[in-house]
């Protein structure tokens, strides 16, 4: 017992993990200790989340070993891992959708009777949850909940079951500052009680902030372990992609060009600029949520060609069904809607994408890509229906593949097998697809809502720059974003949505993000220095 | 100690698919021996005499294609749905209206021309069908009522409908619960072997053109975006309720289609035994042939020959023709737990250590 001692409390030796495609872990060697809070840094397809998931008990690695406390340690299922005390709060959602978030939290709950009374549940579930400071509404079925909502569940969900290792894959990318820190808060006090906080996140200040250790990888090795005290964020962006990084601003003039495709319709060449002209107006609108209730209250806005206009604020709040309403998937309850001019309240998503609207959907393996189909046909799914690739009834499979080749070639797009399904693919791949074939209509009004969530460094400046490209080309660019850097330094103005509607628009460099974290969280903001609150 | 784990699999290779179909059908074939043996008869003798007869000679064979028309129209019609991931079981109801309407034509319109019957009746089997197909459909798209519990009830109507018929105005003049022969003009035309008639042509025609439209058009990629993945599809914009209506309509008139082919070829009338359970068995062969046109006519033919074969060791060996039905049950149980060897992997390792067995089949 006594030799265990100084043993750390989690210990993975050579561990190597192969896909299909692709060597995910290859020799990794990585130690948390107790009482640590230890960040996992690393680009997408870097390995963070494959090594995470052996750790969890999800994945089973070809090769190396895995001591917890200096014992050797089996873990052959997620619940072999929870009962040697590893928790793993995924970045995407595990929970059951259909059924409450008590019931949710239950399954799995140690020391529950056969028959149990659903208050018992709910009051434990709701001491930890206000212990911590995440609140939820607990007899609220999870589908119904944004998807910042559900990983606080999550959360809930793993402090239950009392996990000695806690692992949190991008715990932050879904909160709001206030809601971080109280996080950051969490993640403390449990490392104070001797236990092991692993934290993956792409965000370099939080990184610098909370953790007391660093294990950086790049493609499937670690590069470098280093003390918090004795490193820096430019550092470790370099160790993390190779390279310095030169970050997209909305001030600087870009190199990118953006021609249509070679084979695309003649009206590919440069549009009109709308200059002036709204391209997006919003007046008044309203939709219902997923339980009745009003989601948008009252939403006005007025975007026009060339500018891009940031929605920060955090998830649930109304950004799902701005997103719904504006593809034309969910019906507005009232208010005007209107694209170039014309009334697009109730028009179908067809219409709409005809009109010239693009979108980047949120939830990019569900909506923005058909994931058990290949990367051809998810780069024509929006030009199939016209000419070159459709001839009259007839689907060219020739042309379609020509298509799909110039945009993978030009989007430089890693793609090892055409007829793979996507879902085989990295996020960051996965979106690039889906830009690429968002911007190869050459839209009027470009819809991006959280289009670098969960990407890596080099893949976010990707999408950055192209939204840049897009706004100098002279398309409207919506921007909804839980990023607040990215907001602020995209947009020409911006506004934040808190529950249902917009705050006072503010132009570039008006917006400090003490304000907007203010406005997120519904205070009210002394606009002037008067103090008067709007 | 070695303990035994699943693993999820990410993507099966076509030779593990291959593995696991033989696999499955040789479980099923093992326990149709069983029950063989049970009543007292030589397994291996059983199925050798089953191959003999429904491939072994020509009037054999023959048989085989006649029984395998109906199984290829009704297979390519559950195989439409699938491609949508919607399960019509209602193919056997829609067979039967497709019977009853395209008999209706022959025996109430007297004195037309063969190209005239020919015409009205398919027309009259493919609505009647399609309506059949197109109500679930509707109920889908609109209310998104399950389509599985709609089909399969319809088929109680379609059965008791014609039924109705057979037992009150269409019964024959003998009295018999049969209808009279139709018109001579309204028969299909036989091609000279056996009972084989026009029909395998128009079904082995719809296999091809189904196969054409789902590979080749436009309309065929819709179909494939909003099988593997609805919310994408609707928000690349694509009517998802009007394809739900349209491919449950168009599989309907397809089941409908093969009812007109039976009667119309094989007995001229409207038989006392006018459902054979086509429909049925055709899902096993439109999932057999994991929903591909040309896949259901080779599926469809062996059937076929299942089906000839059981008729055959009945009246040779004494081996109830049920025992044909428990085949084709087991086979579609075999294949569909068969599905957990495609989609996760059973992998052995040593517990104690966290070492994963290497070596194991890859994707």
């Amino acid at each position: 017992m006594s030799e265990t001692i100084h043993e750390p409390a989690v210990r993975m030796c050579g561990i190597r993990k192969s896909f299909p495609v692709v060597v995910a872990n290859d020799g990794v060697d990585f130690d948390v200790r107790r009482g640590e809070i230890h960040a996992l840094l690393g680009e997408n397809g870097a390995g963070k989340s494959t090594l995470m998931n052996i750790l969890a008990g999800l994945y089973r690695p070809d090769a190396g070993e895995i001591r917890l406390d200096g014992r050797p340690a089996a873990i052959g299922s997620p619940r072999d891992a929870i009962a040697l005390g590893v928790g793993m709060v995924h970045q995407h959602s595990t929970l059951i959708p259909r059924h409450t978030v008590a019931e949710n939290a239950a399954l799995g709950m140690p020391g529950l009777p056969f028959l149990y009374r659903a208050r018992d549940i709910e009051n434990r579930v709701e001491r930890v949850a206000r212990r911590y400071g995440l609140a939820v509404d607990l007899r609220a079925p999870v589908w119904q909940l944004s998807v910042g909502e559900q990983q606080r569940v999550e959360i809930v969900k793993m402090l239950l079951r009392q996990v000695r290792v806690l692992i949190l894959d991008e715990p932050t990318a879904v909160l709001a500052p206030g809601e971080t820190r109280a996080l950051f808060e969490t993640m403390r006090g449990f490392a104070q009680k001797g236990r092991a906080v692993i934290f993956i996140s792409h965000k370099l200040d939080e990184v610098m902030e909370i953790s007391d250790r660093i294990t950086v990888l790049r493609k499937g090795t670690v590069v470098a372990v280093l003390d918090r005290a004795a490193t820096h964020e430019r550092e470790l962006a370099r160790l993390m992609v190779g390279r310095e990084l030169t970050p997209a601003r909305a001030s600087r003039g870009l190199p990118i060009s953006f021609r249509g495709h070679a084979g695309a319709p003649a009206s590919a060449a440069a549009p009109v600029r709308a200059e002036g002209l709204p391209v997006i107006e919003l007046t008044g609108l309203m939709a219902p949520g997923p339980r009745g209730a009003p989601a948008l209250r009252g939403v006005d806005l007025d975007l026009r060609g060339g500018e891009i206009f940031g929605i920060a604020g955090v998830s649930g709040n109304g950004q799902k069904e701005l997103e719904e309403v504006l593809t034309g998937l969910r019906k507005p309850s009232g208010g005007r809607y209107a694209l170039l001019g014309k009334n697009m309240a109730g028009a179908s998503p067809s219409e709409i994408i005809a009109r010239g609207l693009a979108c980047i959907p949120g939830d990019r393996s569900r909506v923005g890509t058909a994931s058990g189909l290949d990367a051809v046909d998810n780069l024509i799914l929006k030009s199939y229906h016209s000419p070159p690739i459709a001839s009259g009834i007839l689907l060219d499979e020739r042309e379609a593949g020509e298509w799909a080749g110039e945009l993978i070639r030009r989007y430089g797009i890693a793609v090892p097998d055409l007829r793979a399904p996507v879902r085989l693919l990295s996020g960051g791949n996965l979106q690039k697809i889906i830009l690429a074939r968002e911007l190869s209509s050459s839209p009027r009004a470009l819809l991006a809502v959280h289009p670098t969530r969960g990407l890596d460094v080099g893949a976010a400046e990707g999408i950055r720059r192209a939204l840049l490209a897009m706004r100098k080309y002279g398309a409207a660019v919506l921007l909804v974003s839980e990023d607040l850097d990215e907001v602020c330094a995209l947009s020409d103005r911006l506004a934040v949505m808190h529950r249902g509607k917009l705050s006072r628009v503010m132009m570039r460099g008006e917006a400090t993000l003490e304000m907007l974290g203010l406005l997120m969280t519904g205070q009210p903001v002394p606009w002037d220095r008067g103090g008067q609150a709007s | 100690m070695i303990a035994l784990a699943i693993e999820k699999r990410l993507h099966a290779s076509r030779a593990l698919r291959a593995a696991v179909t033989l696999g499955s059908l040789s479980l099923a074939l093992f326990l149709g021996g069983a029950v063989i043996a049970a009543v007292g008869v030589n397994p291996c003798g059983a199925y050798a005499a089953l191959c003999r007869g429904a491939f072994g000679t020509s009037y054999g064979l023959s048989e085989t294609v006649v029984k395998a028309i109906p199984l290829l129209f009704c297979g390519l019609s559950v195989s439409l749905a699938l491609r949508m991931r919607l399960w019509n079981i209602g193919a056997e109801g829609q067979y039967v209206v497709g019977a009853l309407a395209a008999s209706l034509v022959a025996l109430v319109i007297p004195g037309l021309g063969r190209v005239s019957y020919f015409a009205l009746m398919l027309l009259a089997s493919f609505a009647a069908g399609a309506l059949w197909g197109g109500i679930p459909g509707a109920l889908r798209a609109r209310l998104n009522v399950s389509e599985i519990i709609t089909t399969l009830l319809m088929n109680w109507v379609a059965i008791y409908l014609i039924q109705f018929f057979v037992y009150g105005p269409l019964r024959g003049a003998d009295g018999f619960p049969f209808t009279s022969p139709f018109p001579p003009p309204a028969c299909l035309m036989r091609v000279g072997w056996g009972r084989v008639h026009a029909g395998a042509f128009l079904a082995a025609g719809a296999a091809v053109v189904l196969q054409l439209l789902l590979a080749k058009t436009v309309w065929g990629f819709e179909v494939k975006v909003i099988g593997d993945s609805p919310e994408c599809a609707r928000y690349a914009g694509m009517a998802i309720r009007k394809n739900i209506f349209l491919v449950m309509t168009l599989a309907g008139g397809l089941s409908g289609i093969s009812g007109f082919c039976q009667v119309a070829g094989v007995e001229c009338r409207i038989p006392r035994e006018v459902f054979a359970q086509y429909g049925y068995t055709a899902i096993v062969v439109a999932w057999l042939a994991k929903a591909r046109p040309l896949g259901v006519a080779i599926v469809a033919f062996l059937f076929g020959g299942l089906l000839t074969g059981g008729e055959m060791i009945q009246i040779e060996l004494g081996v109830p023709a049920s025992v044909i039905n428990i085949l084709t049950g087991s086979i579609l149980f075999f294949l569909l737990a068969g599905d957990l060897f495609l989609n996760y992997r059973i992998v052995a390792r040593r517990a104690g250590t966290a070492r994963a067995a290497e070596g194991h089949i890859h994707g």
